[in-house]
């Protein structure tokens, strides 16, 4: 019988409702036992997705209680260092959404708090568990395609956040953090080299992210150890209709080459006298809920094995180091040393 | 009927412009000069064309009264062709790259103003139907002010075409570049086509990846910037291994703030299955059927062709732009000085 973990959830909003309470209800080895978000109805509804009565305003008074082992943290990503950190403190362990953080700073304070504190830091990257890109990666690590030396990624949507919503806010860092750490991480992960250099242009489109100052488009050559590459693009600004062409992959070896893209490997389309449509699982949500699943799955036998998690919190920080850099190196029109 | 002639059996491209030019309804094959490589193939055309055969570019100058002439050769020898024949009134289609320099490409083109000639280049974007869709849809404003364009284009490496010697695209003094201008300069010239305008910055990673034991670059990757700050992004060179479907793929993209299209086959195909294998054929190749006929009706009529010696020129300029920018490092500002 494996343990029972005791879980917290700070945030209950947007990605807590789409991705985590789903997989949190999935997995038996986990009982969600605390809720906690700044709008009390917010955690209050939350907490009844758990049969449970114990919800929270502040997320200091949830991480004070001793029944809880993991603290899950889906707030806005400016906030993921103040509250994971303190929580960490607290001995807890922490799965904290994606980016790690919005600035260097606060991404090495976490981590040395996790080192000081022994706890685990999970940052949910959530492409590292999606199987359409573990399959790739396995392809690759068989050396079917030989050397991989070029990665072609590109992530598009129509971000349908409200206006006044966090994620346009500059200091959350717009789509260049939020999708950007996404497509930097799964390049370096397919590529198994480090980032060197970058060079990027960025671009803020939509009045949602002209009005805010944050980054709602953006394209990048990342140059690697090894003489390697990457060439991503990230986007907040294609249409509607065009959001279920999510994601194309390119991978190029010295002895062959991967493509794949959501345009292409659609599993339906519907068709009626109007137009062809391809249905998609969440217009919010860039991976199938079942990822999530499987991440919180294996954050979760981390701690009981004591093993290191297939993402680290290195790797996460080392997405956003290149991302800070790309930022640098739109504004200062020229490439950047990481 | 143009009494026309075939200069120089170096480049593939022979194979698909050889029996398109023969049996073109306003043309008589009537020369054939193999001044460089695969004389024996070249041998063979002139007998099954009907035409007469050369080995010296002189012997044929003063032999024949030719009203036009396509050139084949590998481009280190575009210059010394057109300084033969532009002299006596003969029009030019010239293979690409106009030249291995911006210097050659200028004495071409003054070369031809100075002797009223034509002068054509023939580049693939404009002449395949999804692409002149894209244009005209860009045209009409369809997109709305134009964020991004994006083309790929690969191909097999040209040495492993059979039937045919094209060592000379693996040295530097005949090709002037290497695999990433062989086959991107096709995409570079589509996206400016597409927008119809000039190249500002370039950044670019050129290299030679794939093939360890070559002496040329492989493949690149390039970040351009339009006058009015369209981001354009360029993946190219000879990426597709032995066993892709197709020699060639390309892909065409563009997003503007009233949507996005994506041009995903600008080559039609269709695919054979038998026990072993999956073969996809190139349908008829239109694009190039069409640029014959586009060179043809630019002499017949008397006017500009569709795409002019300048406009080879300013593809090129933008393609040697990223190869100095690999170079160094930097981004690098156009117009470059000569």
């Amino acid at each position: 019988m494996p343990r029972e973990f005791r879980i917290g959830i700070i945030g209950n909003g947007n990605i807590y409702n789409l991705a985590h309470r789903p997989a949190w209800r999935d997995i038996e080895s986990a009982r969600v036992v605390a809720t906690c978000d700044v709008v009390e109805e917010r955690a209050k509804k939350a907490s009844k997705d758990f049969g449970i009565d114990r919800y929270y305003r502040d997320f200091r008074d949830l991480i004070k209680e001793d029944d809880i082992d993991v603290v899950d943290i889906c707030t806005p990503s400016h906030t993921h260092a103040e509250i994971s950190i303190r929580a960490m403190e607290s001995g807890k362990h922490v799965i904290c959404e994606k980016p790690i953080a919005t600035t260097l700073g606060d991404s090495k304070k976490m981590i040395e708090a996790s080192r000081r504190n022994g706890v685990h830091l999970f940052i949910g990257h959530t492409r590292r568990f999606d199987d359409r890109w573990v399959q790739i990666k396995e392809v690759i690590d068989e050396g079917r395609i030989g050397e991989v030396v070029n990665v072609r990624r590109t992530e598009r949507s129509w971000a349908g956040f409200p206006g006044d919503d966090w994620h346009w806010r500059r200091e959350n860092g717009g789509v260049v953090v939020d999708l950007g750490v996404h497509v930097v991480d799964l390049a370096r992960w397919f590529l198994g080299e480090e980032p060197v250099e970058v060079f990027a242009k960025l671009k803020s489109i939509r009045e949602e992210a002209r009005v805010y100052g944050c980054y709602d488009f953006g394209v990048m050559i990342i140059y690697f150890t090894g003489g390697k590459q990457a060439l991503l693009e990230v986007s907040w600004v294609h249409p509607k209709a065009y959001a279920p062409f999510y994601s194309s992959t390119e991978v190029i070896g010295t002895k062959g080459k991967i493509q794949h893209s959501d345009r292409d490997s659609n599993p339906a389309f519907i068709v009626d006298n109007n137009e062809v449509r391809f249905p998609m699982f969440s217009p919010l949500l860039s991976s199938m809920p079942y990822v999530f699943t499987k991440e919180f799955s294996h954050f979760l036998d981390c701690i009981e094995n004591g093993s290191k998690p297939k993402i680290t919190m290195e790797d996460a920080d080392m997405a956003l180091r290149v991302i800070v850099s790309a930022i640098k190196s739109s504004e200062e029109g020229r490439p950047v040393r990481i | 009927m143009l009494r026309f002639g075939i200069v120089g059996y170096d480049h593939p491209h022979i194979i698909r412009y050889a029996p398109t030019i023969a049996t073109h309804r306003h043309i008589r094959l009537t020369a054939i000069a193999a001044i460089g490589l695969n004389k024996e193939m070249a041998k063979k055309d002139a007998e099954r064309f009907g035409s007469r055969y050369y080995e010296d570019l002189e012997e044929f100058v003063s032999s024949e009264e030719l009203d036009a002439i396509y050139i084949a050769t590998d481009p280190s020898r575009h210059l010394e062709v057109v300084s033969k024949t532009a002299p006596k009134g003969v029009h030019i289609l010239c293979d690409k790259p106009i030249a291995i320099s911006l210097k050659e490409a200028d004495e071409i083109i003054s070369l031809a103003e100075k002797n009223g000639v034509k002068l054509m280049v023939p580049f693939n974007p404009p002449y395949q139907l999804g692409v002149i869709r894209m244009k005209e849809m860009i045209e009409k404003g369809e997109f709305g002010d134009i964020y991004n364009l994006n083309a790929t284009k690969y191909g097999k490496i040209p040495t492993t075409i059979k039937g045919m010697d094209t060592s000379w695209f693996l040295d530097k003094s005949r090709a002037g570049f290497g695999g990433f201008a062989d086959i991107g300069i096709h995409a570079v010239y589509g996206l400016m086509w597409l927008i119809q305008k000039p190249v500002k910055r370039v950044y670019a990673k050129i290299e030679r990846k794939l093939y360890k034991e070559i002496p040329v670059d492989d493949i690149g990757v390039a970040l351009m910037e339009f006058e009015g700050g369209t981001v354009g992004t360029v993946s190219a060179g000879w990426a597709n291994p032995l066993g892709f479907p197709t020699h060639l793929d390309a892909t065409f993209e563009v997003l503007g703030s009233k949507g996005a299209m994506v041009v995903a086959k600008p080559y039609h195909d269709f695919k054979v299955f038998d026990q072993e294998k999956t073969e996809s054929v190139n349908w008829w190749r239109v694009d190039i059927t069409r640029l014959v006929d586009e060179f043809v009706m630019s002499i017949l009529e008397n006017r500009e062709p569709a795409i002019t010696g300048k406009d080879a020129r300013d593809a090129l300029e933008v393609v040697v732009a990223a190869y100095r920018s690999s170079e160094t490092g930097t981004e690098v500002t156009l117009p470059l000085t000569v």
